[in-house]
């Protein structure tokens, strides 16, 4: 399901659209066993990991969706899907529909116990996957502006949304696309070969916070190659990453002139049932793992000023 | 009405202070208006256009250098500036500046030192207003010398909240919540 289409049965609360919950089907509480089938080092600390189905595959997910990675016997984790591959399904058609057996890429950064063993899993062994969960990337036409924001370990949830668009605007006559990525060095910065191949078709910006000694590129906050753009007022936005950084890219958008409801931003709440029936992810009104974690800022925007304690 | 006068010996009257050699002042006039100084009134513009001139720098060319005598502010035309300090046989960029860009506030705040060096990254060119004609402009005309002065500022508190962002190290790894056992 992408942002902006609810599914019937949706509400409305405190002005933003929440959705019923999911349908608590197999795949959405039991794990379902996908086989390491590669596993790349992207920084010193992040992993890419392609999961290839052991049996039954789950539905496609779309882009911006997220997965529960079960490590067995150490635990579950949240984690976005970052690429599909091989896959012949339609990602973010609505209801989920049988999986095509498409490899899955989870890029997984090893913070915690459970993330270091899911990322040291060796290949051939097998992880369980529940999902694909929650609202992906509003899907947007290949006429209409866009420009991505992402910051650090960010890039994976928008990857998917990025090929897609630009595979959408290969077309010389299509809209701009603006991809503006921040990395804390130029060493943790993800997915370099995607950034060369989307600068074929996309305006693609990076900037560093600490440079190496033969960086040449931007140094600075992602808001500076923000601030240099020409956008026009129905530029859509996509952004992910830190938080703070997401506030004040938005805040800098929208005092651009682009509407708060194309703005969309991903939550990162600390998801568990994944099915909106524990409230650890809940922020206000909404919960992050079924009504995110892709929201317009119009509606998260005043969420996210809610201290959490 | 009778025009103000200049009363700080730093300043000039701009009529006689001659035009730049010829160059083409159509062309500074559009940077100026693509430029955070496009609020400036219209005469003011032609004016800061008129007495403007284009650099042209490549890769690793300096600009200014920490302590030099801050005699120009700059618009990055095109390309990218490195602001650095040198430390210890090495060069540290600090922050870069791109089209549109500003460059250069010393010239504002005493001792009117620039505080980084200031290096063209690749190939670049800038509008160069010199500190004897935006000083004239400030001091013969108060709307504009206003209209700078909130630019400067709007910039410089930019530049510190992007400055303070960084500073927090968003891209860290943040310690991991209590792993969850599912088992």
């Amino acid at each position: 399901m992408t942002a902006g289409a609810p599914a019937v049965g949706d509400s409305t609360v405190g002005g933003l659209m929440v959705a019923e919950p999911p349908s608590l089907g197999a795949a959405t509480m039991v794990p379902t066993p996908y086989r390491v089938a590669g596993r790349r080092r992207d920084t010193v600390d992040t992993f890419t990991l392609d999961l290839e189905p052991a049996g039954e595959p789950l539905a496609d997910p779309a882009p911006g969706q997220f997965a529960m990675v079960w490590s067995p016997g150490v635990g579950e984790v949240p984690i976005s899907v970052s690429g599909l591959v091989s896959g012949d399904g339609v990602p973010g058609a609505g209801a989920p529909a049988p999986g095509s057996g498409a490899t899955w890429q989870l890029t997984v950064r090893a913070v915690g116990a459970t993330t270091r063993r899911i990322v040291d899993t060796p290949v051939g062994k097998v992880v369980g996957l529940r999902g694909p969960f929650g609202r992906g990337w509003s899907k947007l036409p290949a006429d209409r502006p866009a420009v991505v924001v992402a910051g650090g370990v960010g890039l994976a949830p928008l990857r998917m949304h990025i090929d897609t668009m630009v595979a959408d605007r290969a077309d010389p006559g299509a809209a701009a696309l603006h991809v503006v990525v921040g990395a804390r060095t130029p060493e943790e910065l993800l997915f370099p070969d995607d950034l060369e191949r989307w600068s074929s078709v996309a305006d693609v910006q990076v900037t560093v916070d600490r440079p190496s000694a033969d960086w040449q590129g931007e140094v600075g906050l992602v808001t500076a190659p923000l601030a240099r753009l020409d956008l026009a007022p129905f530029t859509a936005a996509a952004l992910c990453g830190p938080e703070i950084m997401m506030r004040f890219a938005a805040a800098d958008l929208l005092a651009a002139g682009l509407d708060a409801a194309a703005v969309d931003v991903s939550l990162e709440r600390s998801m568990a049932c994944a099915i909106a029936h524990c409230g650890r992810c809940q922020l206000g009104p909404v919960m992050v793992c079924r009504d995110g974690p892709v929201m317009p800022w119009s509606g998260a925007g005043p969420l996210m000023d809610v201290r959490r304690w | 009405m009778t025009e103000p006068e200049t009363t700080d010996p730093r300043i000039t009257d701009p009529r006689t202070i001659d035009p730049q050699p010829a160059h083409d002042a159509a062309l500074a006039l559009d940077v100026l208006q693509r430029s955070p100084l496009h609020c400036l009134p219209g005469s003011s513009l032609h004016h800061l256009a008129d007495w403007s001139t284009i650099t042209v720098l490549g890769a690793g060319e300096a600009i200014a250098r920490e302590g030099d005598p801050a005699e120009a502010m700059y618009v990055v035309v095109s390309g990218l500036v490195g602001l650095r300090l040198h430390q210890r046989e090495r060069d540290l960029t600090i922050a870069t500046l791109g089209p549109g860009d500003l460059l250069g506030w010393s010239w504002m705040v005493e001792p009117n030192t620039w505080q980084f060096d200031a290096v063209a990254l690749e190939g670049t060119t800038l509008l160069r207003l010199g500190v004897d004609a935006l000083r004239a402009l400030i001091g013969s005309d108060p709307i504009a010398g206003v209209e700078i002065t909130q630019v400067m500022v709007v910039m410089l508190a930019r530049r510190l909240r992007d400055t303070r962002v960084q500073l927090l190290d968003l891209f860290a790894a943040e310690p991991a919540e209590p792993d969850r056992g599912t088992t």
